[in-house]
């Protein structure tokens, strides 16, 4: 029985050394720039809801009258 | 209690230590156990071997990107691998001079019609048959060396294409029909 072609044209080169290097070096710097993007968006969105807020201002509000 | 060495991790718990513990240095267990694959995967899309390596590097990358979005539905590696086809068709779509006639249509092959196609293609030559695939639309190239090569079963490439059965079993057929129709093409007067 034909040996499967499709096994025989399968590629046999081996994985370059500096491949692991380089994708792991990739994935850090990913990590550290997802940090950072997180950082100001995390940052920013809170900013603003604590700006915004209606709840949080209703809740300001009610313990400023309480005080006074 | 007897705490398991990392390398006896099965793939599916890597992926949850990496995106639920944050243990992204983990991502280097699944890049060695699969970089020879995707790596060849590549070359066997673009030939240049610098070329499958940049390619290669970003299959990986964009999988560490989207690990969150692996949903445990089916292997970790039918997912990866349809990432990496997904990749390379995309690369060749926009890149080759060669232009592919692709059509979406299925058609339904009869079944004897298409069981003599699959005995036609697996007699095929070694050397005609790589010719014939640098042919074919690289999204029949695809389906034909997961089937083939990877020797994925009808639900993985299921999985991985995200298509009801019936489709893969039509676009299987359609490209098996594709390459021998290059082939005739390519060999007629032989």
């Amino acid at each position: 029985m034909n040996e499967n072609p499709f096994k025989i044209i399968e590629p046999r080169e081996q994985v370059p050394e500096n491949m692991r290097k380089d994708v792991m070096g990739s994935v850090k710097l990913a990590v550290l720039v997802l940090r950072f993007v997180q950082l100001f968006v995390g940052d920013y969105s809170s900013v603003i809801l604590e700006k915004f807020s209606r709840s949080s201002k209703n809740k300001k509000d009610k313990s400023e009258d309480q005080n006074s | 209690m007897f705490k398991r060495k990392k390398k006896d991790l099965t793939d599916e718990e890597i992926v949850k230590s990496i995106v639920d513990q944050k243990n992204h240095d983990d991502f280097g267990l699944l890049y060695d156990r699969y970089s020879e694959k995707v790596y060849h995967k590549c070359i066997s899309f673009v030939k240049d071997l610098d070329l499958a390596q940049d390619l290669a590097h970003d299959v990986f990358l964009k999988t560490f990107l989207n690990l969150s979005r692996f949903n445990h539905q089916s292997k970790f590696s039918t997912w990866l691998y349809a990432l990496t086809y997904n990749f390379c068709i995309d690369y060749i779509r926009k890149n080759s001079k060669v232009r592919f006639e692709e059509d979406d249509e299925l058609v339904n092959i009869p079944q004897n019609e298409d069981d003599i196609n699959e005995k036609e293609l697996l007699q095929l030559r070694s050397e005609r048959l790589a010719a014939v695939l640098e042919l074919v639309p690289p999204g029949d190239k695809a389906i034909l060396l997961m089937k083939y090569q990877d020797d994925m079963s009808i639900s993985d490439i299921q999985a991985a294409m995200e298509l009801a059965e019936s489709a893969v079993k039509m676009r299987v057929a359609r490209a098996r029909a594709k390459a021998l129709e290059v082939y005739r093409k390519t060999y007629n007067d032989e």
